[in-house]
């Protein structure tokens, strides 16, 4: 039983989702679905709650972030980002990302330079989530090649990201 | 109670219908059993009013067992047949066990084995036999036979040590509503008085476990962001070095009953130097010297120290700062040692809470919980969410480890992975289930393995498997297994590798001496005829509410299926009615389902934002 995650939430297949909103809707539906409301319940209802309940909390995490978000959307829509088998990056976009490795590796973990890579990539990917957000509006009848592109683009950046958090752990 | 029959805060049941219900700790060192009583915890003693009954458990020759204290005091006298800190055997395998006091079966096979004078007994018989203990205690208190009982485990209890402890409970008797993670239990039990709301942070160290959890609390749900811990670190480790430090200033311990003394001590010096800057320690025959606080502190901070990384770990798993915890909640007898608080202090920068016992916190929290489970609570309006600990994966080319499902993911859990053949023609898929933060599956623990077979031959890559994880709110895994061109599935309930079988466990109650008197087959009797019951109203009242969602043939085949499990529920055989109600669940369970999600949408359409708030 594959339930649809946005309408187990009650919400339309959309990318712009309101955060705070989706948490409340998980809240309220996870305080009545848990298995411990089924305690004294038949073996089926225990178990069905169980399924229910791991379905919420797989929703609610899929729905949250934006990346898995947008390979939901595209599944649904029965497309595939592919990102193990196509590798193929935008140029401008790698040269970028060149760019910066060579500006963290040259700051030596400096703080202002870290601090500075951290707020620039930050401020492309809320751009990338705009623009990816568009692409998914917009390309449904034209195979979302610029949101399987955003998506790739977003999980680089993403790591990029995490590699900064480390090294800002690291010289904090 | 039938799905969508959520009973309305305010409905307690009449005094006359209150079901027993106990919270139970079962400890490394001691263990605790508490339960409610007119709204109020009440922790119960045995009859000299000792709360804490020790973790011992002594086998005679003649096949009988002692618990608690009258075993502890046969620990030096009888070392191979007293059997003290069990929790750390349970679920784990003679090869995962390195030096031990007592004598191990050589055998690899299934859970380790203790040879003792009453024959071999695995960790888990051991457990049970301190779980009937406790359950006599609150039998005798509460005058009848327990409905349900809560039973804590440490957070960072990996899969197979959560079986062994379900299993015992099974083995004892005992019908497990949950098993409930301590550092939770623990925030219940502070949380339920308070009416708290924030982020907490439960510092859970033991005589043997430590655990970390950090929880946030609002409005009755206690979600647990994020838990942490070492498995094998606690209390005892401290006062295992401060007696290494006296053997090398000279003491002599020459045989286990010195060394008990000698743990002793360094347990009593750890809790007491604090205001002081120097005590005598006097072992008379053994030791004797004086220790000062600066010794002490280079002994233990190391310990203390090895306990900060995972709270640091839970912190940035949660996405917390230290300054945005409410409060600091003191769990454990280790955390009674002064130099512990200070470096707690220090850390969260903020003062802990320690004034509900650090040693019955725990038992209390479960008490409530087990009290709601049973349907006593009616009007608390709490619910607990709790995560899986360690993350579960599967053994792919290389023997590298898949994540499926990682750690901190809330409970009940559910993620699918499709994976493919690797061979042409390849007809069947061996899968490795396994725990753990590593990337190399021999720096996992096994959980078990088991083949899919009949993939129809296919060249490389094209077979499409879908393997799914499911992890109910006890925080136990299952596992299926699905070729997706052909529909072959295989499942399997994860019995992990140091598990105990449904066979075994059937063939220990009816070997036990304690069941000679207590008949295995009425309980069994009892317990399908208890669920029959549940499976009737629950499904009766579903087709009187969603009629509408029912197919004539439907309602046909329930029907025949009902009747069929009214008329052999009143019969002996419990085969008999667990067959029927697998029947009538099996004729019901798409009913059962579109009524859910049924329910669902209604409770999800037709409301606009804000009344979620």
């Amino acid at each position: 039983m594959a339930r649809n995650y946005f309408e187990l939430f009650g919400l339309p297949v959309r990318f712009d989702i309101d955060r705070e909103d989706l948490a409340r809707r998980h809240r309220e539906l996870i305080r009545t679905w848990h298995p411990d409301r089924f305690a004294q319940g038949s073996s089926q209802e225990r178990r069905l709650a169980v399924e229910m309940s791991a379905d919420l909390n797989d929703g609610v995490k899929v729905l949250r972030d934006p990346i898995d978000r947008a390979r939901y959307v595209l599944k649904l829509n029965g497309v595939s980002t592919d990102e193990e088998t196509d590798t193929v990056m935008d140029a401008a976009f790698l040269q970028d990302q060149m760019t910066w490795r060579e500006r963290l590796e040259e700051s030596q973990g400096d703080a202002v330079v870290v601090d500075g890579l951290v707020a620039e990539v930050a401020t492309l990917r809320t751009h990338k989530e705009a623009a990816l957000s568009r692409a998914l509006a917009q390309e449904a009848g034209s195979g979302f090649a610029g949101a399987r592109q955003l998506v790739r683009e977003l999980q680089f950046l993403r790591r990029f990201a995490d590699e900064l958090d480390d090294v800002q752990a690291g010289v904090s | 109670m039938a799905l969508l029959q959520i009973s309305e805060p305010g409905q307690s049941p009449l005094p006359h219908e209150r079901r027993r219900a106990a919270g139970i700790d079962l400890g490394t060192t001691n263990s605790l059993i508490a339960t409610v009583r007119d709204g109020h915890v009440q922790v119960l003693g045995d009859a000299e009013g000792r709360i804490l009954l020790p973790s011992v458990v002594r086998f005679h020759a003649d096949g009988a067992a002692t618990i608690g204290q009258a075993a502890a005091e046969a620990e030096v006298s009888d070392p191979l047949n007293t059997i003290a800190s069990v929790k750390r055997l349970m679920g784990r395998g003679r090869a995962e066990i390195g030096a031990s006091p007592y004598d191990l079966s050589s055998t690899d096979e299934g859970p380790v084995r203790l040879r003792t004078v009453a024959g071999e007994k695995t960790p888990v018989e051991v457990s049970a036999h301190i779980l009937r203990a406790l359950k006599a205690r609150a039998e005798a208190y509460l005058g009848g036979e327990l409905s349900g009982v809560v039973i804590t485990v440490p957070a960072y209890f990996d899969e197979p040590q959560r079986q062994a402890t379900k299993d015992a409970a099974r083995l004892a008797g005992l019908p497990v509503l949950r098993l409930l993670n301590e550092p939770t239990a623990a925030a219940v039990a502070y949380g339920l008085d308070r009416n708290p709301e924030g982020l907490y942070c439960v510092y859970d160290l033991g005589g043997g476990t430590f655990d970390v959890s950090l929880l946030r609390l609002s409005q009755g749900v206690f979600e647990v962001l994020a838990t942490g811990g070492d498995a094998l670190l606690g209390g005892d480790d401290m006062d295992a070095a401060l007696v290494r430090h006296w053997m090398g200033e000279g003491a002599r311990a020459t045989s286990p009953s010195e060394t008990r003394q000698l743990l002793r001590a360094a347990r009593h010096a750890r809790e007491r130097l604090s205001g002081e800057t120097e005590i005598m320690i006097d072992v008379p025959g053994v030791f004797q010297g004086l220790l000062n606080r600066a010794t002490l502190e280079g002994l233990i901070d190391p310990l203390i120290e090895r306990t900060l990384a995972p709270c640091r770990r839970v912190l940035k798993d949660a996405g917390v700062k230290v300054a945005d915890i409410h409060e600091v909640v003191l769990v454990g007898g280790a955390t009674r040692t002064p130099r512990l608080r200070e470096r707690i202090e220090g850390f969260f920068r903020k003062a802990p809470l320690h004034d509900i016992d650090p040693d019955q916190v725990v038992a209390i929290g479960a008490a409530r919980q087990a009290d709601l489970l049973i349907g006593n609570a009616g009007a608390a309006d709490m619910l607990l969410l709790d995560v899986i600990p360690l993350s579960l994966g599967l053994e792919i080319m290389g023997g590298l480890v898949e994540k499926i499902i990682p750690r901190n993911s809330p409970i009940p859990a559910s993620r699918a992975q499709e994976f493919t053949t690797y061979k042409d023609g390849q007809t069947a898929l061996a899968l490795h289930v396994v725990q753990g933060e590593r990337d190399l599956v021999s720096d996992c623990r096994s959980l078990a393995r088991f083949s899919l077979r009949g993939i129809p031959p296919m060249v490389a890559g094209a077979a499409r498997i879908r393997v799914t994880f499911r992890v109910d709110a006890d925080g136990l895994l299952s596992v299926t297994a699905r070729e997706l061109t052909q529909g072959i599935e295989s499942e399997i309930t994860v019995k992990p590798s140091f598990g105990l079988s449904d066979a075994d466990i059937e063939r220990m109650l009816g070997d036990s001496i304690i069941h000679a008197s207590d008949d295995a087959l009425m309980r069994a009797l009892r317990e399908q005829q208890v669920e029959a019951d549940r499976m009737i109203v629950a499904v009766e009242a579903a087709m009187a509410e969603g009629a509408d969602l029912l197919m004539e043939n439907e309602r046909t085949a329930i029907e025949r299926q009902m009747v069929l499990l009214q008329s052999v529920k009143g019969g002996t055989d419990p085969q008999a009615i667990r067959a029927a109600i697998v029947s009538l669940d099996q004729a019901s369970a798409d009913f059962a389902a579109r009524r859910m999600d049924a329910g669902l949408r209604k409770a999800m359409t037709g409301r606009s934002v804000t009344e979620f708030s």
